[in-house]
Protein backbone atom coordinates (compact mmCIF):
# COMPACT_ATOMS: atom_id res chain seq x y z
CA UNK A 1 0.00 0.00 0.00
CA UNK A 2 1.47 3.34 -1.00
CA UNK A 3 1.50 6.17 1.48
CA UNK A 4 -0.39 9.32 0.44
CA UNK A 5 1.78 12.28 -0.47
CA UNK A 6 0.15 14.35 2.24
CA UNK A 7 1.37 11.91 4.88
CA UNK A 8 4.84 11.79 3.34
CA UNK A 9 4.95 15.55 3.66
CA UNK A 10 4.14 15.17 7.34
CA UNK A 11 7.07 12.79 7.69
CA UNK A 12 9.26 15.34 5.97
CA UNK A 13 8.24 17.98 8.48
CA UNK A 14 8.64 15.56 11.36
CA UNK A 15 12.21 14.84 10.29
CA UNK A 16 12.94 18.55 10.21
CA UNK A 17 11.26 19.15 13.57
CA UNK A 18 8.83 21.54 11.92
CA UNK A 19 5.59 19.85 12.87
CA UNK A 20 2.74 22.08 13.92
CA UNK A 21 0.36 21.01 16.66
CA UNK A 22 -2.23 19.93 14.07
CA UNK A 23 0.40 17.97 12.14
CA UNK A 24 1.37 16.18 15.32
CA UNK A 25 -2.23 15.24 16.06
CA UNK A 26 -2.74 13.97 12.54
CA UNK A 27 0.43 11.89 12.57
CA UNK A 28 -0.44 10.25 15.85
CA UNK A 29 -3.76 9.14 14.32
CA UNK A 30 -2.03 7.52 11.37
CA UNK A 31 -0.12 4.67 12.95
CA UNK A 32 0.52 1.81 10.53
CA UNK A 33 3.39 -0.59 9.76
CA UNK A 34 3.87 1.08 6.34
CA UNK A 35 4.17 4.47 7.90
CA UNK A 36 6.61 3.18 10.49
CA UNK A 37 8.73 1.60 7.80
CA UNK A 38 8.73 4.79 5.74
CA UNK A 39 9.66 6.81 8.79
CA UNK A 40 12.57 4.43 9.44
CA UNK A 41 13.78 4.85 5.87
CA UNK A 42 13.72 8.64 6.06
CA UNK A 43 15.53 8.62 9.38
CA UNK A 44 18.14 6.19 8.10
CA UNK A 45 18.81 8.36 5.07
CA UNK A 46 19.04 11.49 7.18
CA UNK A 47 21.40 9.89 9.68
CA UNK A 48 23.54 8.37 6.94
CA UNK A 49 24.02 11.76 5.29
CA UNK A 50 24.88 13.39 8.62
CA UNK A 51 27.32 10.69 9.64
CA UNK A 52 29.04 10.92 6.28
CA UNK A 53 30.06 14.49 6.98
CA UNK A 54 33.64 15.18 5.80
CA UNK A 55 36.04 16.10 8.57
CA UNK A 56 37.86 19.42 8.57
CA UNK A 57 41.53 19.30 7.56
CA UNK A 58 44.04 19.87 10.34
CA UNK A 59 45.41 23.40 10.50
CA UNK A 60 42.59 25.03 8.55
CA UNK A 61 42.04 27.66 11.26
CA UNK A 62 45.62 28.88 11.02
CA UNK A 63 45.54 28.94 7.24
CA UNK A 64 42.36 31.01 7.29
CA UNK A 65 43.78 33.46 9.83
CA UNK A 66 47.08 33.74 7.95
CA UNK A 67 45.27 34.44 4.75
CA UNK A 68 43.22 37.15 6.37
CA UNK A 69 46.30 38.62 8.02
CA UNK A 70 48.04 38.91 4.69
CA UNK A 71 44.88 39.70 2.71
CA UNK A 72 46.66 37.90 -0.04
CA UNK A 73 45.32 35.34 -2.44
CA UNK A 74 45.98 31.78 -1.40
CA UNK A 75 49.02 30.06 -2.86
CA UNK A 76 46.93 27.03 -3.58
CA UNK A 77 47.40 25.70 -7.09
CA UNK A 78 45.06 23.11 -8.51
CA UNK A 79 47.19 20.18 -9.50
CA UNK A 80 44.42 18.22 -11.16
CA UNK A 81 44.97 17.70 -14.89
CA UNK A 82 43.54 20.61 -16.81
CA UNK A 83 42.64 22.34 -13.56
CA UNK A 84 42.97 26.03 -13.17
CA UNK A 85 44.29 28.04 -10.29
CA UNK A 86 41.16 29.23 -8.56
CA UNK A 87 43.01 32.08 -6.88
CA UNK A 88 43.71 33.54 -10.35
CA UNK A 89 40.61 35.70 -10.10
CA UNK A 90 41.75 37.21 -6.83
CA UNK A 91 45.22 37.86 -8.26
CA UNK A 92 43.71 39.49 -11.31
CA UNK A 93 41.60 41.70 -9.10
CA UNK A 94 44.61 42.74 -7.04
CA UNK A 95 46.63 43.49 -10.17
CA UNK A 96 43.72 45.50 -11.59
CA UNK A 97 43.39 47.40 -8.33
CA UNK A 98 47.12 48.23 -8.39
CA UNK A 99 46.91 49.43 -12.01
CA UNK A 100 43.80 51.49 -11.24
CA UNK A 101 45.51 53.10 -8.25
CA UNK A 102 48.57 53.97 -10.34
CA UNK A 103 46.35 55.50 -13.03
CA UNK A 104 44.49 57.56 -10.46
CA UNK A 105 47.74 58.98 -9.09
CA UNK A 106 48.96 59.81 -12.59
CA UNK A 107 45.62 61.32 -13.51
CA UNK A 108 45.50 63.54 -10.46
CA UNK A 109 49.05 64.78 -11.12
CA UNK A 110 48.10 65.52 -14.69
CA UNK A 111 44.86 67.13 -13.57
CA UNK A 112 46.65 69.55 -11.25
CA UNK A 113 49.23 70.41 -13.89
CA UNK A 114 46.48 71.11 -16.43
CA UNK A 115 44.41 73.38 -14.21
CA UNK A 116 44.44 77.06 -15.03
CA UNK A 117 46.36 79.14 -12.49
CA UNK A 118 43.24 80.77 -11.03
CA UNK A 119 41.65 77.37 -10.58
CA UNK A 120 44.72 76.07 -8.80
CA UNK A 121 44.59 79.05 -6.49
CA UNK A 122 40.91 78.40 -5.88
CA UNK A 123 41.44 74.72 -5.16
CA UNK A 124 41.98 74.96 -1.39
CA UNK A 125 38.79 76.99 -1.05
CA UNK A 126 36.77 74.53 -3.11
CA UNK A 127 38.25 71.69 -1.15
CA UNK A 128 37.18 73.21 2.13
CA UNK A 129 33.62 73.47 0.82
CA UNK A 130 33.57 69.92 -0.41
CA UNK A 131 30.65 67.93 0.90
CA UNK A 132 30.86 64.25 1.53
CA UNK A 133 29.20 62.24 -1.21
CA UNK A 134 26.34 61.13 1.04
CA UNK A 135 25.47 64.69 2.02
CA UNK A 136 25.63 65.76 -1.60
CA UNK A 137 23.28 62.99 -2.71
CA UNK A 138 20.98 63.62 0.23
CA UNK A 139 20.75 67.27 -0.82
CA UNK A 140 19.90 66.23 -4.36
CA UNK A 141 17.19 63.87 -3.17
CA UNK A 142 15.60 66.60 -1.13
CA UNK A 143 15.51 68.85 -4.17
CA UNK A 144 18.25 71.12 -2.96
CA UNK A 145 18.98 72.58 -6.36
CA UNK A 146 21.56 75.19 -5.37
CA UNK A 147 23.83 72.25 -4.68
CA UNK A 148 24.10 71.76 -8.42
CA UNK A 149 25.30 75.31 -8.86
CA UNK A 150 27.75 74.65 -6.09
CA UNK A 151 29.05 71.66 -7.95
CA UNK A 152 29.56 73.43 -11.25
CA UNK A 153 32.96 74.97 -10.62
CA UNK A 154 34.22 71.52 -9.67
CA UNK A 155 32.76 69.92 -12.76
CA UNK A 156 34.38 72.48 -15.05
CA UNK A 157 37.82 71.36 -14.03
CA UNK A 158 37.24 67.69 -14.52
CA UNK A 159 38.98 66.74 -17.72
CA UNK A 160 36.51 64.16 -18.96
CA UNK A 161 33.35 66.12 -18.36
CA UNK A 162 31.78 68.39 -20.93
CA UNK A 163 32.02 71.93 -19.54
CA UNK A 164 28.72 73.13 -18.11
CA UNK A 165 27.44 76.08 -20.17
CA UNK A 166 27.30 79.38 -18.30
CA UNK A 167 23.98 80.85 -17.35
CA UNK A 168 20.70 79.16 -16.44
CA UNK B 1 42.99 28.52 26.10
CA UNK B 2 41.42 32.00 26.05
CA UNK B 3 39.70 31.56 22.70
CA UNK B 4 38.15 28.28 23.81
CA UNK B 5 36.62 30.08 26.77
CA UNK B 6 35.44 32.95 24.58
CA UNK B 7 33.93 30.45 22.17
CA UNK B 8 31.76 28.95 24.83
CA UNK B 9 30.49 32.18 26.31
CA UNK B 10 30.14 34.66 23.47
CA UNK B 11 26.89 35.01 21.62
CA UNK B 12 26.76 36.28 18.05
CA UNK B 13 26.18 39.93 18.95
CA UNK B 14 29.08 40.03 21.40
CA UNK B 15 31.30 38.24 18.94
CA UNK B 16 30.47 40.68 16.19
CA UNK B 17 31.08 43.66 18.46
CA UNK B 18 34.48 42.33 19.54
CA UNK B 19 35.53 41.62 15.97
CA UNK B 20 34.54 45.12 14.88
CA UNK B 21 36.57 46.48 17.78
CA UNK B 22 39.55 44.68 16.28
CA UNK B 23 39.84 41.63 18.52
CA UNK B 24 41.83 38.93 16.75
CA UNK B 25 40.78 36.40 19.37
CA UNK B 26 37.15 37.07 18.57
CA UNK B 27 37.73 36.48 14.87
CA UNK B 28 39.48 33.23 15.71
CA UNK B 29 36.42 32.23 17.73
CA UNK B 30 34.23 32.95 14.71
CA UNK B 31 36.43 30.78 12.51
CA UNK B 32 36.57 27.94 15.02
CA UNK B 33 32.85 28.07 15.58
CA UNK B 34 31.79 27.79 11.96
CA UNK B 35 34.64 26.37 9.89
CA UNK B 36 33.67 22.70 10.32
CA UNK B 37 30.12 23.19 9.14
CA UNK B 38 31.14 25.46 6.28
CA UNK B 39 33.86 23.04 5.22
CA UNK B 40 31.48 20.08 5.23
CA UNK B 41 28.96 22.02 3.18
CA UNK B 42 31.57 23.17 0.64
CA UNK B 43 33.04 19.69 0.42
CA UNK B 44 29.71 18.12 -0.43
CA UNK B 45 28.85 20.81 -2.95
CA UNK B 46 32.24 20.66 -4.66
CA UNK B 47 33.31 17.08 -4.11
CA UNK B 48 36.93 17.62 -3.14
CA UNK B 49 39.06 18.81 -0.26
CA UNK B 50 41.14 21.46 -2.05
CA UNK B 51 38.20 23.34 -3.49
CA UNK B 52 36.31 23.08 -0.21
CA UNK B 53 39.24 24.55 1.70
CA UNK B 54 39.58 27.36 -0.82
CA UNK B 55 35.89 28.18 -0.40
CA UNK B 56 36.09 28.25 3.39
CA UNK B 57 39.13 30.54 3.31
CA UNK B 58 37.40 32.78 0.79
CA UNK B 59 34.24 32.83 2.92
CA UNK B 60 36.03 34.10 6.00
CA UNK B 61 38.04 36.58 3.96
CA UNK B 62 34.85 37.99 2.42
CA UNK B 63 33.20 38.02 5.83
CA UNK B 64 36.18 39.86 7.30
CA UNK B 65 36.06 42.47 4.54
CA UNK B 66 32.32 42.98 4.72
CA UNK B 67 31.65 42.64 8.41
CA UNK B 68 31.22 46.40 8.78
CA UNK B 69 28.31 46.21 6.34
CA UNK B 70 26.70 43.31 8.15
CA UNK B 71 23.26 44.25 9.43
CA UNK B 72 22.99 43.62 13.12
CA UNK B 73 19.40 42.38 12.80
CA UNK B 74 20.36 39.40 10.65
CA UNK B 75 21.98 36.20 11.73
CA UNK B 76 25.74 35.95 11.37
CA UNK B 77 25.38 32.21 11.06
CA UNK B 78 23.06 32.29 8.03
CA UNK B 79 25.06 35.15 6.50
CA UNK B 80 28.23 33.04 6.60
CA UNK B 81 26.39 30.08 5.13
CA UNK B 82 25.11 32.21 2.30
CA UNK B 83 28.60 33.49 1.47
CA UNK B 84 29.99 29.94 1.58
CA UNK B 85 27.22 28.47 -0.52
CA UNK B 86 27.49 31.20 -3.14
CA UNK B 87 31.28 30.81 -3.26
CA UNK B 88 30.96 27.04 -3.59
CA UNK B 89 28.32 27.27 -6.30
CA UNK B 90 30.39 29.84 -8.23
CA UNK B 91 33.48 27.67 -8.03
CA UNK B 92 31.55 24.59 -8.98
CA UNK B 93 30.21 26.35 -12.07
CA UNK B 94 33.72 27.44 -13.04
CA UNK B 95 35.29 24.07 -12.51
CA UNK B 96 32.92 21.35 -13.52
CA UNK B 97 34.40 18.59 -11.52
CA UNK B 98 35.83 15.59 -13.29
CA UNK B 99 34.75 12.92 -10.99
CA UNK B 100 33.23 9.60 -11.55
CA UNK B 101 32.47 7.13 -8.82
CA UNK B 102 31.20 3.75 -9.73
CA UNK B 103 29.66 1.21 -7.47
CA UNK B 104 30.83 -1.49 -9.83
CA UNK B 105 34.45 -1.12 -8.76
CA UNK B 106 35.30 -4.36 -7.09
CA UNK B 107 32.82 -6.45 -5.26
CA UNK B 108 30.90 -4.29 -2.86
CA UNK B 109 30.23 -5.62 0.66
CA UNK B 110 26.53 -5.12 0.10
CA UNK B 111 26.62 -7.33 -2.99
CA UNK B 112 28.71 -9.93 -1.27
CA UNK B 113 26.43 -10.02 1.72
CA UNK B 114 23.24 -10.04 -0.22
CA UNK B 115 24.40 -12.91 -2.38
CA UNK B 116 24.71 -15.09 0.70
CA UNK B 117 21.99 -13.89 3.03
CA UNK B 118 20.03 -10.82 3.97
CA UNK B 119 22.32 -7.89 4.75
CA UNK B 120 22.51 -6.71 8.29
CA UNK B 121 22.49 -2.91 8.30
CA UNK B 122 24.28 -2.92 11.64
CA UNK B 123 27.23 -4.73 10.05
CA UNK B 124 30.10 -2.23 9.60
CA UNK B 125 31.00 -3.01 5.94
CA UNK B 126 27.33 -2.97 5.01
CA UNK B 127 26.89 0.33 6.81
CA UNK B 128 29.86 1.69 4.90
CA UNK B 129 28.36 0.47 1.66
CA UNK B 130 25.02 2.07 2.45
CA UNK B 131 26.84 5.33 3.19
CA UNK B 132 28.61 5.04 -0.15
CA UNK B 133 25.34 4.44 -1.94
CA UNK B 134 23.60 7.34 -0.21
CA UNK B 135 26.57 9.62 -0.99
CA UNK B 136 26.29 8.68 -4.62
CA UNK B 137 22.56 9.24 -4.49
CA UNK B 138 23.01 12.72 -2.99
CA UNK B 139 25.69 13.60 -5.53
CA UNK B 140 23.49 12.76 -8.48
CA UNK B 141 20.67 15.02 -7.29
CA UNK B 142 20.16 18.25 -9.24
CA UNK B 143 22.13 21.13 -7.64
CA UNK B 144 19.14 22.82 -6.01
CA UNK B 145 18.03 19.60 -4.30
CA UNK B 146 21.53 18.59 -3.29
CA UNK B 147 22.29 21.98 -1.75
CA UNK B 148 19.15 22.20 0.32
CA UNK B 149 19.44 18.62 1.56
CA UNK B 150 23.07 19.04 2.59
CA UNK B 151 22.36 22.39 4.21
CA UNK B 152 19.54 20.91 6.23
CA UNK B 153 21.35 17.74 7.30
CA UNK B 154 24.68 19.35 8.12
CA UNK B 155 23.50 22.57 9.69
CA UNK B 156 20.14 21.51 11.12
CA UNK B 157 18.74 24.90 10.19
CA UNK B 158 15.05 25.60 10.45
CA UNK B 159 12.99 26.20 7.31
CA UNK B 160 13.12 29.89 8.06
CA UNK B 161 16.91 29.95 8.32
CA UNK B 162 17.24 27.85 5.17
CA UNK B 163 15.00 30.37 3.46
CA UNK B 164 17.34 33.17 4.54
CA UNK B 165 20.41 31.41 3.18
CA UNK B 166 18.82 30.35 -0.08
CA UNK B 167 16.60 33.41 -0.40
CA UNK B 168 13.50 31.28 -0.75
CA UNK B 169 10.07 31.48 0.88
CA UNK B 170 9.49 29.03 3.71
CA UNK B 171 6.94 27.04 1.68
CA UNK B 172 9.41 26.56 -1.15
CA UNK B 173 12.06 25.39 1.30
CA UNK B 174 9.73 22.74 2.63
CA UNK B 175 8.59 21.46 -0.74
CA UNK B 176 12.11 21.48 -2.19
CA UNK B 177 13.40 19.46 0.74
CA UNK B 178 10.53 17.05 0.34
CA UNK B 179 11.22 16.58 -3.38
CA UNK B 180 14.93 16.16 -2.71
CA UNK B 181 14.24 13.35 -0.26
CA UNK B 182 11.72 11.69 -2.55
CA UNK B 183 14.15 11.81 -5.46
CA UNK B 184 16.91 10.38 -3.31
CA UNK B 185 14.68 7.60 -2.08
CA UNK B 186 13.45 6.73 -5.58
CA UNK B 187 17.00 6.68 -6.88
CA UNK B 188 18.16 4.38 -4.08
CA UNK B 189 15.28 1.96 -4.48
CA UNK B 190 15.89 1.83 -8.23
CA UNK B 191 19.62 1.37 -7.72
CA UNK B 192 19.10 -1.53 -5.36
CA UNK B 193 16.56 -3.09 -7.71
CA UNK B 194 19.02 -2.75 -10.64
CA UNK B 195 21.51 -4.74 -8.64
CA UNK B 196 18.98 -7.41 -7.94
CA UNK B 197 18.59 -6.41 -4.30
CA UNK B 198 15.39 -6.09 -2.43
CA UNK B 199 15.13 -2.74 -0.61
CA UNK B 200 12.98 -4.54 1.98
CA UNK B 201 16.03 -6.53 3.00
CA UNK B 202 17.70 -3.28 4.05
CA UNK B 203 15.05 -2.82 6.66
CA UNK B 204 14.03 0.37 4.92
CA UNK B 205 10.61 -0.44 3.67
Amino acid sequence: MSIPKKVLRLLNRELDTELSLDDRRELSRLKSPELESERRLWRTLSKTIRDDRPSTPIGLTERILNRIASHAPSDRVDDTPGGEDSSGGVRWLMRSAAVAAALLVLNSLFYVAELPKEAQAERPRLKSQWRPEEAFLEGLKEGELPILREARPHLRYLRFFTPVPDGD
Amino acid sequence: MATAMLNSVMDEAELLRSILEGSEDAFRVLVERYQDRLYALAHRVLGNRLDAEEVVQETFLRAFRNLVHFQAGSSLYTWLYRIALNAAVDLSKRQRRRRHVSLDDGEAPLKRTIAGKSPDPSDAPVREEIAHLVREGVDQLPDAYRQILILREYSEMSYEQLGEVLRLPKGTVESRLFRARMKLKDWLVQRLADQGMDPDAMGWS
